[in-house]
């Protein structure tokens, strides 16, 4: 279950006073804008969604033989990798290092072992026998995008799979779905009526919100993290600070 | 203990207030608009200020659009059956016009000089008019005045002929009339067929026989200075000294000077007594006699300095100057410039307390004198005015149209004509405290309709800045309803549904600018100017504006 798009924007509209639209500082596109921006940072912050990224290594332009490319493009919406794996004939998992080392070794072919990643850049480096070549991402779409590098240099067109946490998508119809889990999701509308509050000047009232999201984000950050202790440790459940400070609980416990 | 503006606060209460719910200061087009006060106006058409609302005028309505002619002349009297007459001079002739069905009957024909116009007085119920010029022989002898009694002669509107009285003259031709202690007063006289003008010389009728003008019976006025006699108002002059109040006539020139001519109607006895004002009258149509609280009256008219004057027989006052003589001046001159012989009229408002300043070109002034304030109208018929009771007791205006062959009546409907009236009023620049950055951000308004809406139009910077514009609609339409509840207590009710009106609505709107790439933004600034209007043809009357702003010191804290 979650809250659609249509929803926050309505619950938004109420916390603002300004339900009716026709008649708001407001439009609907504007508050779209700031729940989606909400939405983003809030998935950043907490990092709820884990996706797959699939690709297969590509021959460099031009090349026929040998000449795999080191670098390649990763989705748009990647917030942060936490698992390359890479396929020859059994699946195992890439190590990371730093981009310094793959280049500094960049003469080196075969099957990849490490990853790096470049964080937003517009451009795209390969490396041949003599040097370092440097190109365009893409010249005719100027926007920035994370780069995934392979060391060695692939040898074949090796199935790569990245893991990894999505960046909030961008909510354009109501009845889209926000993926923040269901009991957080408030902690979007809070940010965007912080937005909106600040775009009308009324900074205390806007500061109310901020901490009203900076609360949920919080709550979402301790639910994830939970989640992924348990994931990794299945054994060991984490007990909530406030549960511990509990008096009735260590009677009861102490009891039991 | 008074919560210290420092603090932060919910966001409700760190918005400060403004407030107009009293619009009668009126027009004030004189002032510089930061200068007007809170509730006057910088621009207004067709609205009506009234204690706590404004209100849309009412409008007019086409009584007969076939007129032989544009007309000259238009009066109401009761004749000596007590029945009520409207008559209309046009195109040389003169009608009776039926005041149900109003068909124009005619009575004469060529009873005078088209173009002319035409003066007249009732006296003893009989109806007595002259165009100032036409001079004429029945075959009874030459006169310039004509009668109209219709329970006696209702197909004729014959001579009123000199009886030949030792020292009487034949009956002159005169621009002005007035029927005072059972006599005419003549002014302006055409004495006759051969011209033989006395602009400035009034002469009277012997008691109730206006065929009977001894020539010796006669007033000159301004000494033989300030231009013709142009009107006649009949007034109560009352001394501040306690003096007993005495009855006058006030008496205007063309040139210069305003006169009362106060006494009986005998040579010797009656003065002209000149009044404290360096204007004359531009155009005698303009003067009217103004009941006011006092008990005393006043006259209002036009001056040939193109300022409105009220006098009340001992001071005159220039009404205009500081409200809206500028605008009025320089619309009169237009005229001028337009047509040097043009028109200027008045009439009384009874029912709204209006002195109504007729300029022409459907452009009115109207004085209420209740409240001392200035109003705008257009698209009313500009022309020549007549004042009736119907048989409820309630006020009427008739108005022959000055440019096209029609009888209107006007202050009536809510429509001009067919045509939707369209008020509007304009605040001055309202300064807000001392902060400079205030954010406006939601207006109430408080009105009444019953299926129209009010648009509002907020804008800052000087009235030329950004604009937040703004719709109240009455959605669900509202129907009359009573003026007060009822109250029940054991087996009795109080209340009643005597009186009604359309209920007040109260709606609020977000203030915001709509930006041209289909954002909004703020309104922000150190003034403000409010525009309210409507663009439908039904009720209009705002009762209140409350805007409520975010200071510009106090954003931190709300």
């Amino acid at each position: 279950m979650s809250m659609r798009l249509g929803y926050l924007r309505r619950h938004l509209r109420e916390q603002l006073k300004e339900t009716n639209p026709d008649d708001s500082l407001w439009t609907d596109l504007t508050l779209n804008d700031f729940i989606n921006e909400g939405a983003k940072i809030m998935a950043s912050r907490t990092q709820p969604i884990d996706t797959l990224f699939q690709f297969q290594c590509s021959l460099v332009p031009g090349t026929t033989t040998n000449e795999f490319r080191r670098e390649y493009r990763l989705p748009a919406d990647m917030d942060e990798i936490f698992s390359v794996f890479l396929y020859n004939g059994e699946q195992y998992e890439l190590r990371k290092c730093d981009m310094a080392f793959a280049l500094r070794n960049s003469n080196f072919v075969g099957i990849p072992d490490r990853f790096y990643v470049r964080a937003l850049t517009r451009k795209r480096i390969e490396s041949n026998s003599e040097a370092i070549t440097v190109s365009e991402l893409d010249a005719s779409n100027k926007q920035a995008r994370r780069m995934l590098g392979l060391h060695p240099k692939p040898s074949s067109s090796f199935v790569v799979t990245v893991c990894y946490y999505a960046s909030h998508f961008w909510m354009r119809n109501d009845a889209d779905s926000c993926i923040i889990p269901f009991e957080f999701s408030r902690g979007v509308i809070d940010y965007a009526a912080y937005l909106a509050h600040s775009s009308d000047e009324m900074y205390a009232t806007a500061n109310l919100y901020l901490e009203k999201f900076n609360s949920a984000v919080e709550g979402c950050r301790a639910k994830m993290m939970n989640q992924g202790q348990e994931t990794r440790f299945p054994t060991v459940r984490l007990r909530d600070d406030d549960e511990e400070r509990n008096d009735d609980y260590y009677e009861i416990g102490f009891a039991y | 203990m008074a919560q210290p503006k420092s603090l932060k606060v919910e966001a409700d209460l760190a918005l400060d207030e403004l407030e107009i719910s009293d619009f009668t200061p009126g027009l004030l087009s004189d002032l510089d608009p930061n200068d007007i006060p809170l509730g006057g106006c910088r621009n207004t058409e067709n609205v009506v200020f009234q204690p706590g609302a404004m209100l849309g005028r009412r409008g007019f309505s086409i009584l007969n659009s076939l007129l032989a002619g544009v007309a000259d002349g238009i009066a109401t009297f009761y004749d000596s059956d007590g029945n009520l007459h409207l008559v209309v001079w046009a195109d040389g002739d003169f009608f009776d016009v039926d005041t149900i069905t109003f068909v124009a009957t005619l009575v004469r024909a060529n009873a005078y000089q088209a173009g002319l116009r035409v003066c007249h007085a009732d006296l003893a119920r009989i109806l007595y008019f002259s165009d100032g010029e036409t001079i004429v022989d029945d075959g009874m002898g030459f006169s310039g005045i004509r009668m109209y009694d219709p329970p006696t002669n209702p197909a004729d509107a014959p001579l009123v002929v000199s009886d030949g009285s030792p020292g009487t003259i034949p009956t002159p031709a005169c621009k002005v009339m007035i029927a005072r202690t059972g006599q005419l007063l003549l002014g302006d006289l055409k004495y006759d067929n051969t011209p033989l003008y006395a602009h400035d010389t009034a002469i009277w009728t012997n008691v109730f026989a206006p065929q009977t003008i001894i020539g010796t019976n006669i007033v000159r006025v301004g000494e033989g200075q300030g231009g013709a006699i142009n009107c006649f108002v009949f007034m109560s002059v009352t001394p501040d000294s306690g003096d007993s109040p005495y009855d006058a006539v006030f008496t205007g020139l063309a040139e210069h000077g305003v006169y009362i001519l106060k006494g009986a109607l005998t040579p010797g006895t009656i003065q002209a007594i000149a009044l404290n004002c360096t204007a004359g009258v531009l155009d005698g149509a303009t003067a009217k006699y103004i009941p006011i609280q006092s008990g005393a009256a006043m006259v209002c008219f036009l001056g040939t300095d193109r300022r409105v004057y009220a006098t009340n027989g001992l001071a005159t006052e220039d009404i205009v100057t500081d409200k809206i003589s500028k605008e009025l001046d320089e619309y009169l001159l237009g005229r001028l410039q337009l047509a040097p012989t043009g028109i200027f009229t008045s009439a009384r408002n009874d029912r709204d307390h209006h002195y109504i300043l007729d300029c022409g070109g459907g452009r009115f002034y109207c004085y209420d004198w209740m409240r001392k304030c200035w109003m705008k109208f257009t698209r009313w018929v500009s022309g020549y005015w007549a004042e009736a009771i119907d048989i409820n007791g309630t006020p009427i205006l008739y108005v022959t149209d000055q440019e096209n062959p029609r009888l209107v009546q006007q202050n009536a409907g809510m429509f001009d004509g067919g045509a939707p009236i369209t008020p509007f009023w304009t605040s001055g620049t309202i300064r807000i405290g001392k902060a400079i950055n205030n954010i406006f951000k939601w207006l109430y308004l408080r009105f009444r309709t019953d299926n129209g809406r009010v648009l509002a139009n907020l804008r800052v910077l000087q009235g030329r800045g950004p604009i937040s514009q703004m719709t109240f609609d009455n959605l669900g339409g509202a129907s009359v309803a009573a003026l007060w509840g009822s109250g029940i207590w054991g087996s009795s009710i109080w209340g009643g549904s005597a009186s009604s009106q359309f209920p007040a609505l109260e709606q609020k709107k977000r203030i915001f600018v709509n930006e041209l790439n289909g954002t909004r933004s703020k309104l922000q600034g150190s003034d403000i100017q409010i525009t309210l209007t409507t663009d439908s043809a039904e009720h209009f009357e705002p009762l209140n504006i409350l805007i409520l702003y975010l200071p510009g010191g106090r954003r931190h804290v709300a």
